[in-house]
């Protein structure tokens, strides 16, 4: 009997909580650049969320892009279930690698949601991609963490650290990019902001607002 | 990195031996391989690659604690009623010997929550970093010349 595919579950609500609360940022705008934001993170939860769907369905098929819409597939040739080595299918050790995924995954969907209510909640364009960054990588990383860590098949292994460094590669450039264009764009800073070393051309000590 | 193909080659070797070929045998072989060639170290001479794979595990434990240390920071400003961040753009010298070297500096800089590379300066000796957190710049630049620009230029020298 095992109970990761309920947690995941509930991870995946979670999941869709956070995506609803960036869809307000997308809408709200204010903008180009904070829209740019609020799809990219969209789209790492996507990522996130396929990755429980595999927890879920116990069906690694979702890893797999050309197969992203899996009811399009014939039945009999969507991916069997997934199957685990001799010596974790004793139910101790089952036990222990469902607690060890059941508490990535909701480590992972907890950061999600935190990353969701920061990009909603910071005053400026940069704050948000502070929120976000964290999404992509330690939260949809705790959650692929978790499919590697409960699932004992090679092939499923080595495509969740493709997916794992094809988000650690594409992440940082994604960011640069819109950062660069907002502040080269003259993006308007949080009123907090204490100091702009650029401006000024030259390192001079930052002093607290307080 | 002539080592580092037999190294492989103990790998894979360990891997069909052991009967199957899955990440766990071909990692398992990979360990042993450089344990058993580290121990054969003065048949090779001094090569670098015995200095340069340890400095590269080092980078990614401290570029992980570097994540999850500033993750938690950032989450917990995100959570709390009061806002404590007090954003600001610093000027970070670098060190870095080529494009590289930068890239995948200024990479690692934007992959940690609560610091974003916006821009290089022309002469590429300065990387303009927003920080959430830049209440001390000098702290800033010390913590990312410690615990990301030294471990990733030790590990690629």
């Amino acid at each position: 009997m095992t109970f990761l595919p309920m947690v995941a579950e509930w991870a995946s609500w979670i999941i869709l909580a956070a995506a609803l609360i960036v869809l307000v940022r997308l809408v709200l705008g204010p903008g180009t650049a904070d829209r740019a934001v609020a799809l990219d993170m969209l789209n790492v939860l996507v990522i996130a969320f396929a990755g429980l769907r595999v927890l879920v369905t116990q069906q690694y098929a979702y890893l797999d892009v050309h197969r992203h819409r899996a009811d399009l597939v014939p039945r009999d040739r969507r991916a069997q279930p997934l199957h685990r080595a001799a010596w974790r299918r004793s139910p101790a050790m089952m036990m222990v690698w469902d607690i060890v995924g059941s508490v990535l995954v909701l480590a992972g969907a907890g950061f999600c949601l935190i990353a969701a209510i920061g990009v909603l909640r910071f005053e400026d364009v940069f704050m948000r991609m502070h929120a976000s960054t964290k999404a992509g990588t330690l939260g949809t990383g705790l959650i692929m963490l978790a499919v590697a860590t409960t699932v004992d098949s090679t092939g499923v292994i080595a495509r969740v650290f493709g997916i794992i460094a094809f988000l650690l590669f594409t992440a940082p450039i994604a960011a640069h990019m819109i950062g660069r264009a907002a502040y080269l764009a003259g993006a308007t800073l949080s009123p907090r902001t204490v100091c702009d070393e650029r401006k000024q051309r030259k390192p001079t000590l930052c002093i607290a607002a307080e | 990195m002539n080592i580092f193909a037999i190294n492989l080659l103990v790998a894979v070797m360990w891997a069909m031996l052991s009967g199957e070929i899955t990440l766990t045998t071909l990692g398992t072989g990979f360990v042993i391989g450089f344990a058993a060639l580290w121990l054969l170290q003065s048949l090779f001479g001094r090569d670098a690659y015995f200095l340069r794979l340890p400095r590269l595990v080092w980078l990614v434990i401290s570029f992980l604690w570097a994540l999850i240390r500033s993750s938690w920071r950032v989450a917990h400003d995100v959570v709390t009623p009061r806002a404590r961040n007090n954003p600001g753009v610093i000027a970070v010298p670098i060190r870095t010997r080529n494009e590289t070297e930068t890239l995948l500096l200024s990479s690692m800089i934007s992959l940690t929550p609560g610091s974003l590379t916006l821009d290089l300066d022309e002469t590429g000796e300065t990387l303009f970093v927003h920080a959430m957190f830049a209440e001390d710049a000098d702290a800033v630049r010390a913590d990312i010349h410690e615990t990301l620009e030294t471990p990733l230029l030790e590990a690629l020298s």
